[in-house]
């Protein structure tokens, strides 16, 4: 089982493009609202545009500071990620795989557990991406496709 | 769990958000809510009153070439340094009055109004009585709170300032504003 492909990285992209435009979309129809609030102002309404004017700002902010943190620049990590490890060979391992109970998330990257291969001549401790934990075979034997230091596939003993 | 997740880990930046946005807008708002002093009439009042609306009723009867009329309470001057300097008209109260004569223009009555109700030294007329503190009677008492609570009733006067820059303008809404009930 591999945990990286080119489909899954461009499927990603597409999500990120989608994403992209409507974050841009929500942000656009901000602004004009806000701008039509502004043209609509009269001395007796302008307390209540004021208002108006403010409400749909933060919530359209708000929305593109979502779309922004939880979905775009988390995609654009991780099929950046993916493209990059798919680039090289990847190197195979055998051991008995020990999931670490050991989080790292560098900043501005994807999140990421340490997993430890118990393996002749040495151990050798390897990162897997978070959402592919479950996929891996806790203290079982087996063989993983690794890539600089990265897990990008596992195949079970037989 | 994730979505809450994300939405607690990036709090900072939607509190951020709506600081800017208050900012902003309400900076925006000031600055549509006014213009400068050639394309309005102010009037700057020591009073407590409902400015908005006064405003609004002013604004029924806008002369021509004006953009608005602005009628604010006298603590506005705070917010800027030339605020007092070019307003238009001023309603004091009669203690106030000779405190702030170097800066009115004096001016014969309108048609229609009893000399008695001026204010005059040395013969010159530079005030216009809007509020009769003994009687009670008052114009546009609707909006202006004339008798302050734990003060004593005084007279006020509605006055022009020397370096209104529309006279004949400024001339229109006073008439308007004695107009009110």
């Amino acid at each position: 089982m591999t945990f990286y492909s080119r489909q899954n990285a461009e499927k990603l992209l597409q999500r990120n493009r989608f994403h992209t435009v409507l974050a841009a979309c929500v942000g656009g129809l901000t602004l004009a609202a806000c701008i039509v609030c502004c043209c609509l102002t009269t001395t007796a309404n302008l307390p209540q545009m004021e208002q108006l004017a403010i409400a749909i700002s933060i919530v359209g902010g708000w929305i593109v500071i979502f779309e922004l943190t939880a979905r775009i620049l988390p995609n654009r990590r991780m099929a950046r990620h993916e493209l990059r490890i798919l680039e090289q060979e990847p190197e195979q391992l055998s051991g008995r795989i020990e999931v670490l109970d050991r989080r790292v998330r560098i900043p501005k990257t994807i999140a990421l557990k340490q997993v430890r291969l118990h393996s002749v001549p040495h151990d050798r401790l390897l990162s897997i991406r978070e959402d592919c934990v479950k996929n891996l075979p806790d203290g079982q034997e087996c063989t993983v496709q690794v890539v600089g230091g990265y897990i990008t596939g596992v195949e079970e003993a037989t | 769990m994730k979505t809450l997740k994300n939405i607690f880990s990036n709090l900072h930046r939607y509190v951020l958000w709506v600081l800017l946005s208050v900012l902003l807008w309400v900076w925006i708002f000031s600055n549509i809510d006014d213009t400068i002093p050639a394309k309005k009439v102010s009037l700057f009042i020591d009073a407590s009153c409902s400015s908005r609306s006064l405003s609004v009723e002013l604004e029924k009867e806008l002369p021509e070439g004006l953009k608005m009329i602005r009628a604010r309470p006298m603590t506005y001057a705070a917010f800027g340094s030339n605020s007092m300097e070019f307003v238009d008209l001023y309603i004091f109260r009669e203690s106030d009055l000779k405190k702030y004569q170097e800066g009115l223009m004096r001016f014969t009555p309108p048609e229609g109004v009893e000399a008695k109700t001026y204010v005059s030294e040395d013969g010159l007329i530079y005030g216009l009585r809007v509020y009769d503190a003994a009687t009670g009677q008052g114009i546009a008492k609707d909006f202006i709170q004339y008798v302050q609570p734990g003060q004593t009733a005084e007279d006020y006067y509605i006055c022009i300032g020397a370096k209104t820059q529309h006279l004949e303008a400024t001339w229109q809404v006073l008439l308007h504003f004695l107009e009110l009930a």
